[in-house]
């Protein structure tokens, strides 16, 4: 059974790595997008402390740096998951007629089908390398528990998010295409890039109970860096929110099967 | 023995309402509230399949045979009504069920587009848990029937449309499906891919007894595949039983002469009022005449007229299936 999903995982991992790299240009182009993307935001966070003072909230250049790296692994492990996000798309255009007519999981295709490995990959050997160079350069000592905790609540916060967006998408089987709300949704990953601690206490509960941003970026950076006051707390709503929509998302599945109309054709 | 089992089959959908008042807010109210209302696409469909049959099922656009077959493929959950296809319910039991069917969608490719054809084939023999062996057997018939071995390492994008439906109905068959469902597959092709397509899905039900569930808009196809049809207009099942029956049922046959010399006007004139005259030229008619009557109308014919040619054509399932819908209109006008 397990050897059986992986070699599927594998071969859709192959299919996808081929669908996505067809247009050689737009392939490269969208390497060079995420890498620019992240080179922006250090300069960003070097211009701001030069030119105020040599922290800001508590966030020295160094600090800043890891976070831009941590939101750099985010991204790369929700590439693993983007079909997720064109699901409403996919619904829209009754493509799930390829999945449902065929001996597999519906969910676990159209999720496996649109993997960024490489993508992902490079994103992901880009942030160890930043991370790397800063830890050397700065001076930084991480325990190797805090980097371990640091990533696991990293991973679970991406595991939220991407169950939230899930649950959202899944509203198109009902209301049609919902890839604005979502997008609407996504707007608040952009708070990923800066330090939660800055912000007042009303948007920092929002980013951590209703859209559980800081769980991705700025609470496993806390815990790397060893400065997290509570690194269970952080576990807990996390590991609570994970629990609460992946209860959602499990009863909204099933039912949204229900509702496919299979447009087209 | 059954293979497909089918009784009080429907579906219904909400779309949106677009006929209402035309003023400005009601127009304004329905944009915003988006009012919708349900629609029967299938409407209490009952039948049966026997296992090895060819089957055609028919219909206009938008009387439901995608719905049904997308029903009987597990790909939509029925409103009511009862299915069950080689002792599956498809939409409960969709896994353990896909083993054993194929699907074509003529309309819409289940193929990668981006990618090779033979990377598509081989990700469904992983899909399907099929051995590597049976696999290269298996595409290796395929590809010299159905003459794709040139195109298996082609993207499907760039494939013409004939080319893309034989890729379709192989990365349908290589499973060894006990069914295969083909929602219009000739749709597109030409005169000669699709002479091929027949004469392959014949050997396929004769070589292997696959059991063939075919939709399509044209008769000649299901006329020369098919014993039985099955012919839906509007949701509602019209007709269940052999083309053989249908076409005997059929008490009009169409007489075509064409005439050197007119010797009798005044016959030849009382002829052609016995008839419905469909096509006229100077020196030909196209005749449509009831069958009982026809041997005295060709008789009259022949008195009135030196012909040069004569055909007698029994009627075609395209013209009975059309005279089916147009009385079935009437029909539903004088209620």
């Amino acid at each position: 059974m397990w050897r059986k999903s992986f070699r599927l995982l594998f071969r859709f991992v192959a299919v996808s790595f081929r669908n996505m790299s067809a247009f050689r240009l737009d392939f490269f182009t969208s390497i060079a997008h995420s890498l620019i993307y992240q080179a922006i935001f250090i300069v960003f966070w070097k211009s701001i402390l030069t030119f105020t003072a040599q922290n800001l909230g508590g966030w020295r250049f160094a600090d800043l740096v890891v976070l831009s790296t941590f939101t750099l692994v985010a991204n790369a492990v929700m590439l693993w998951f983007a079909g997720l996000l064109r699901l409403s798309q996919k619904v829209v255009k009754g493509e799930l007629d390829k999945y449902l007519s065929k001996p597999v999981s519906p969910l676990f295709a159209l999720i496996a089908e649109d993997v960024n490995a490489l993508v992902s990959t490079q994103q992901l050997v880009s942030a160890l390398l930043i991370l790397g160079g800063a830890c050397l350069y700065f001076g930084l000592r991480p325990a190797p528990g805090n980097v371990a905790l640091s990533l696991l609540l990293m991973v679970l916060g991406c595991v939220v998010l991407l169950l939230i967006q899930g649950c959202i998408a899944m509203l198109t089987f009902w209301w049609g295409d919902v890839s604005r709300l979502n997008s609407l949704f996504m707007m608040t990953g952009e708070f990923e890039r800066y330090p939660l601690t800055l912000f007042p206490v009303g948007i920092r509960g929002f980013l951590t109970w209703i859209v559980p941003i800081g769980a991705i970026s700025t609470y496993p950076v806390l815990v790397f860096l060893g400065k997290a006051e509570s690194v269970w707390r952080y576990f807990g709503i996390a590991a609570l929110l994970a629990v609460a929509w992946m209860a959602v998302f499990q009863l909204s599945w099933r039912r949204a099967l229900c509702h496919y109309e299979a447009f087209g054709g | 023995m059954n293979v497909i089992h089918v009784r009080d089959l429907s579906k219904r959908f909400r779309v949106p309402v677009r006929e209402g008042r035309t003023g400005f807010f009601s127009r304004l109210r329905r944009f915003v509230v988006n009012p919708s209302e349900e629609l029967t696409a299938v409407h209490e469909l009952s039948f049966d399949v026997d296992a090895g049959e060819v089957v055609g099922f028919l219909g206009a656009n938008g009387s439901g045979k995608s719905t049904t077959i997308k029903m009987l493929t597990g790909i939509l959950t029925p409103s009511s009504g009862v299915v069950e296809v080689l002792g599956y319910v498809p939409y409960k039991q969709r896994i353990a069920y896909t083993h054993h069917i194929g699907l074509v969608l003529g309309q819409k490719t289940l193929l990668w587009w981006n990618i090779p054809v033979i990377d598509s084939l081989r990700l469904y023999r992983d899909i399907y848990g099929q051995s590597p062996k049976d696999f290269e057997q298996r595409l290796d018939h395929f590809a010299d029937v159905l003459e794709i071995r040139d195109i298996l390492h082609l993207p499907v994008r760039k494939l013409s449309l004939g080319l893309r439906m034989r890729a379709e109905i192989v990365a349908s068959l290589l499973h060894r499906p006990r069914i295969i469902f083909l929602d219009e597959p000739t749709i597109g092709l030409d005169v000669l891919a699709r002479l091929n397509l027949k004469r392959f899905l014949r050997r396929l039900n004769e070589d292997e007894g696959v059991t063939i569930f075919l939709t399509t808009h044209n008769l000649f196809d299901v006329e020369e595949l098919c014993r039985r049809c099955l012919i839906l207009e509007r949701g509602h099942l019209i007709y269940n039983g052999d083309i053989a029956a249908l076409k005997a049922g059929e008490k009009q046959k169409i007489v075509e002469i064409e005439v050197l010399e007119v010797l009798n006007a005044r016959r030849l004139h009382a002829a052609l009022e016995r008839c419905d005259v469909l096509q006229r030229t100077a020196s030909s008619y196209r005749l449509q005449v009831a069958a009982d009557e026809a041997v005295e109308i060709i008789g009259e014919l022949f008195e009135a007229c030196r012909l040069s040619n004569m055909n007698v054509i029994p009627p075609t399932l395209e013209s009975i299936v059309e005279k089916l819908f147009e009385d079935r209109r009437s029909q539903s006008h004088v209620a």
